[in-house]
Order: C-alpha cells, then sequence, then structure tokens
C-alpha cells in the first residue's frame, strides 16, 4: 500500500500523536488540540488505521457511559511519524526567504 | 453529556448517517457519535456532528462507486421503471412515445401504415360472437384496411341500427369508397334532416377530382354539375350533425367494456376536427362561387360552420410533447449504457451510472409530462366531457412528429437533444468518479 500524503493537516495530527506517543488519545482531544474539525479528523484517523500507522480500541470511561474510542500510533506509525516529521520541518526551514510571512 | 434540543437534533443527524452509512463506516460512524457525549458546547456539537455526517457521506459514497460495477444503482434504476410501467399513464405515455418514433423510422407512407390492426381484429371476433355492434363500429372506425372496416360497419349497423353514423366516419375517412352511394342512402334514411350524408358524397367527388393537370403544373378543376347538386342539398339541409357526440358515446361504452385504454387507439378513430371544419368551409366556399347562391346563414350546415369559426391552424407542438417524444429516445439510450457499464468492465462504470441516473430521470419526465394527457383521457372516458376530447386530440395528432422519415428536423433535433443530454451526464459522471478517484489515491 502507499504511503499517506502528507498534507498540513496530516503534519498536524502526527505532531499532535508524537508529542505523547504511548497514550491513548479521544477523538474530540485530537480535533481541540490540532483544530481539525471533525470532517476532516476522522478521514485522517480512518486513513492512518487503514495504513497500519494508527492503533485504536474502544475504551469504557465511566460507569454507565457508551464506550470512547482512542487512537494511538503504532510501532510502524511512530517511525513514519518521525521521518515525514523531520522532512516537514527540512522543507519548512528551505523555504525561499521571499514567500509570505518571511519577507 | 448534554441534553439541550441541538444535542439532540446533532445526535439524530449523525445517527441517520450512521443509519445509512455502509458496514464498513459503522464502527467509526459510532466512534464519532461517542464523541458527541463529551462536546459540552451546543454549537460546536452541531459542528461535530455535521463534520461527521460529511465524511461518513463522503466515505460511504466513495465506497459505493469505487472499484465496482453499478450493479446496484442498475437495479433501482431498473426497478423504478418497472413499478413505473404498472401506472396506467406512465404506460400510455411510452406508447405514444414509441409509436411516434416507429411512425418517423419505419413509416414511408404516413401514419395510416403502422397501426395495431391485430389487435383491432381481436376485438372484432370478439365483438362478432359477443353481436356486440358497439364495438363492431369501434373497429371498423380504426380499421387500415378498408375493405375489411366496410364489412364490419355493415355487421355493426346490422345489429343495431342506431349505430348508423358509422357510416359517415368511414365515408368521411375513405372518399373513394365504392359503397359511398350505399353509404349516403343508409345515412339519408337514417337521420334525413342532416346535411352529413350529403356532405360526404361532395366531399368524395371533391377529393378525388378537385385537380387535373394543366400546363403549368396542378390546376383546380371546374366543379362538376354532380359535387354542386349534392353541396346543394347540403346546404339546404335543416341540421348538421357531425355524429362526435354519438360516436364519443359509444366509443367510450366500448373502452371501459373492453378495458382497451389507448388514447392512441381512441384518437385514430376520429378526423382531425379543425382539419375537418376547413376541409367544410372550403368546401361551402367553393360551392358558393360556383353557383353564386348560398343559403341563408341559419341553416343546418352553415350555422354550424358559424359556431365552430376560423379553424384552428395546426397546432405547434407544446413542450411537454418535446419531453414526451424526447423521454422513450433517453430511455433507450440509458438502458444502452446501463448494460454497457454493468456488463462490460469496470473502467466504464461512469456509463452505468449514468445509465442509472438517466433512466430514471427520463421515465419521470415521459410521466409527468404526459400526466395531464393521460388524465385527460381518463376523464374524457369516464365523463365523456368533449373539452378533454380536444385535449386528448391535439396531443396525438398536432403534437406528434409532424409526418415520417428520417429527415425529420424535429426528429433529428429530438436525436440530438437526447445525445446531447447523454453525453453531458456521462462526462459530469465521469468526472465526478475521477475526483473521487484521485482523491481515494492521495489517501
Amino acid at each position: 500500500m502507499k504511503e499517506p500524503r502528507m498534507s498540513s493537516q496530516t503534519v498536524r495530527l502526527m505532531e499532535a500523536f508524537v508529542s505523547d506517543p504511548e497514550s491513548w488519545r479521544y477523538g474530540y482531544d485530537l480535533s481541540r488540540e490540532t483544530g481539525l474539525m471533525s470532517g476532516t479528523l476522522y478521514p485522517l484517523l480512518i486513513r492512518l488505521t487503514k495504513h497500519r500507522l494508527l492503533e485504536s480500541q474502544w475504551v469504557t470511561t465511566q460507569q454507565g457511559t457508551p464506550p470512547r474510542h482512542v487512537y494511538r500510533l503504532t510501532a510502524k506509525g511512530v517511525k513514519f511519524a518521525a521521518e515525514k516529521l523531520k522532512e516537514a520541518s527540512r522543507a519548512t526551514s528551505r523555504r525561499p526567504a521571499f514567500t509570505k510571512g518571511h519577507a | 453529556m448534554s441534553d439541550s434540543l441541538v444535542h439532540k437534533m446533532a445526535r439524530f443527524l449523525l445517527r441517520l448517517t450512521l443509519h445509512i452509512s455502509p458496514a464498513g463506516m459503522k464502527d467509526w460512524g459510532r466512534a464519532m457519535l461517542s464523541e458527541l457525549d463529551y462536546v459540552e458546547n451546543p454549537r460546536a456539537a452541531m459542528r461535530w456532528a455535521i463534520g461527521c455526517s460529511c465524511a461518513l457521506a463522503w466515505a460511504s459514497i466513495r465506497e459505493a462507486v469505487m472499484g465496482r460495477k453499478p450493479l446496484l444503482p442498475a437495479a433501482l434504476s431498473v426497478g423504478a421503471v418497472v413499478l413505473l410501467l404498472l401506472v396506467p399513464g406512465f404506460r400510455q405515455g411510452l406508447n405514444a412515445s414509441i409509436t411516434s418514433w416507429e411512425l418517423a423510422m419505419f413509416s414511408s407512407r404516413g401514419p395510416q401504415v403502422k397501426w395495431p390492426d391485430s389487435r383491432l381484429r381481436a376485438l372484432a371476433l370478439e365483438a362478432e360472437e359477443r353481436k356486440d355492434g358497439k364495438a363492431l363500429a369501434f373497429v371498423a372506425a380504426r380499421l387500415t384496411d378498408t375493405k375489411a372496416s366496410v364489412r364490419i360497419a355493415r355487421q355493426a349497423v346490422a345489429l343495431d341500427s342506431s349505430l348508423t353514423w358509422v357510416y359517415y366516419v368511414l365515408a368521411l375517412r375513405n372518399p373513394a369508397l365504392s359503397e359511398m352511394q350505399f353509404f349516403a342512402t343508409k345515412l339519408r334514411e337514417w337521420d334525413p334532416e342532416n346535411a352529413a350524408s350529403y356532405l360526404v358524397v361532395a366531399h368524395s367527388l371533391d377529393s378525388g377530382a378537385l385537380f387535373e393537370q394543366g400546363p403549368l403544373g396542378l390546376m383546380r378543376k371546374p366543379p362538376t354539375g354532380e359535387w354542386i347538386a349534392a353541396m346543394e342539398a347540403a346546404t339546404k339541409a335543416t341540421r348538421f350533425d357531425d355524429y362526435l357526440r354519438l360516436q364519443i358515446d359509444s366509443d367510450r361504452d366500448v373502452v371501459q367494456r373492453y378495458g382497451i385504454w389507448d388514447p392512441l387507439l381512441f384518437i385514430k378513430g376520429y378526423k382531425p376536427g379543425p382539419r375537418f371544419i376547413g376541409d367544410i368551409q372550403g368546401d361551402v366556399r367553393n360551392y358558393s362561387r360556383a353557383s353564386g347562391t348560398l343559403q341563408p346563414a341559419d341553416r343546418g350546415l352553415l350555422r354550424y360552420l358559424q359556431e365552430h369559426g376560423v379553424p384552428e391552424s395546426w397546432r405547434r407542438p407544446t413542450p411537454s410533447v418535446s419531453f414526451v417524444q424526447i423521454g422513450s429516445l433517453l430511455m433507450a439510450g440509458s438502458v444502452l449504457l446501463l448494460v454497457i457499464g454493468t456488463v462490460w468492465r469496470r473502467r466504464v462504470v461512469a456509463l452505468g451510472l449514468t445509465g442509472a441516473v438517466c433512466l430514471i430521470v427520463s421515465a419521470t419526465i415521459l410521466y409527468a409530462a404526459y400526466l395531464p394527457y393521460a388524465r385527460s383521457f381518463y376523464r374524457l372516458v369516464t365523463e365523456g366531457d368533449l373539452s378533454e376530447f380536444e385535449s386528448v386530440r391535439s396531443f396525438h395528432t398536432y403534437g406528434f412528429l409532424p409526418g415520417p422519415g428520417m429527415r425529420n428536423p424535429l426528429l433529428m433535433e429530438s436525436v440530438r437533444t437526447a445525445a446531447i443530454i447523454l453525453i453531458s451526464v456521462s462526462w459530469i459522471t465521469h468526472m465526478v468518479l475521477w475526483f473521487v478517484a484521485r482523491s481515494s489515491r492521495r489517501a
């Protein structure tokens, strides 16, 4: 399977996961942390899960409340995220001086 | 977990989308729904639900169309058309549309050639067995085979003399009949005060000998004494009845008893009204020119012409007629695309989807465009309202493709329109699928 495309939204999501790769994250928390809307966030989560970069599970948080879906990076995901974030930061640092925001 | 109205609406929206999403997306949908309970702000909850619904819907569309033959849309569209076929109005509209194409494409001599005589013959056999004069008159007024129609008309009148008007209908339809004098005599005996029996004789003499080949082409012949005598008798008659009311009432009875709910077959038994009035007006004008005399205008035939006024010109086809005619053509094209798209390879999935969409749309348009005429026909048969008769007649005579032949401009325009619609929709569908495929590849 081809690698997923690293859009700016994917980078933001990956950064959120990489900040604490061991912990399981809720969808709504990820949305607040990355500023991604649900309509953007979930397609990304679905894609990354399909590429086995993310793993997910259902957890029960409180008695009497429905279980929640949680996500975290797989080992492959951690490696992929590290590589891609490094590439992304290199690309950002190589941006020409006359582009918007650097003038 | 908040229970505000907005939260409830957001939950309802997301549950609804989850309900219609494919099995592969259900788990994700439930994940989105469970997170909604933790969004405290009502506006944020609604935004969350809308965003998730869009994501689910988009994923559902992608899963439904990518890499699959469009079997489900094809089955749905064919099923919808089969259901529509159960509706009499749709069947009538489709029949009218297909018949107009048959006439245009396969008939070289005009509408008389391609009419369902076999169906009429079967009805005649049944009517003979039942000794049903009205049904025999119905057949006689419509059969293309003149000899058979004369024989059946005589049978009908022998069974029921009140059906003698059928001779008038036959005489008008076939001016060259050898039985013309017999018909005229019988009509005169049955209805002596009516100008109709004289008029059919004049009409038969007129139509056969009006023009002759002259040195500069066709020349109008001077009227014969026989024609002048017939017209004189017609204009002297105290009344004129074209037997339309009698014929319609008899035909309505036959349609209801035998279940022949076919407006095309029904209308075939009637001479187009405005053209007929125009013919009589022409005859009267020629008579006054030839004889120099005319009866007072309060007499039967002249009063009839005064009351019916100037004949209408041939009506331009209304947009609904065009929709009915293009409808069946589009349906045929859609079925072709549907077959290619579902039977052939996955690469032509756009054609299959186009076929499915266009099949439903064209069938619906055809039905909607024909519906007013189907209703008019139903009211005409059940209630006998003559104003409904004009509506049905004008659609099935003036509205039809005028004249046969592949060079017919209206026919070519219809074919071109149908082709443009199908190609455009195919292209749009192809572009949508390309966009979906591209977004999938990016993933």
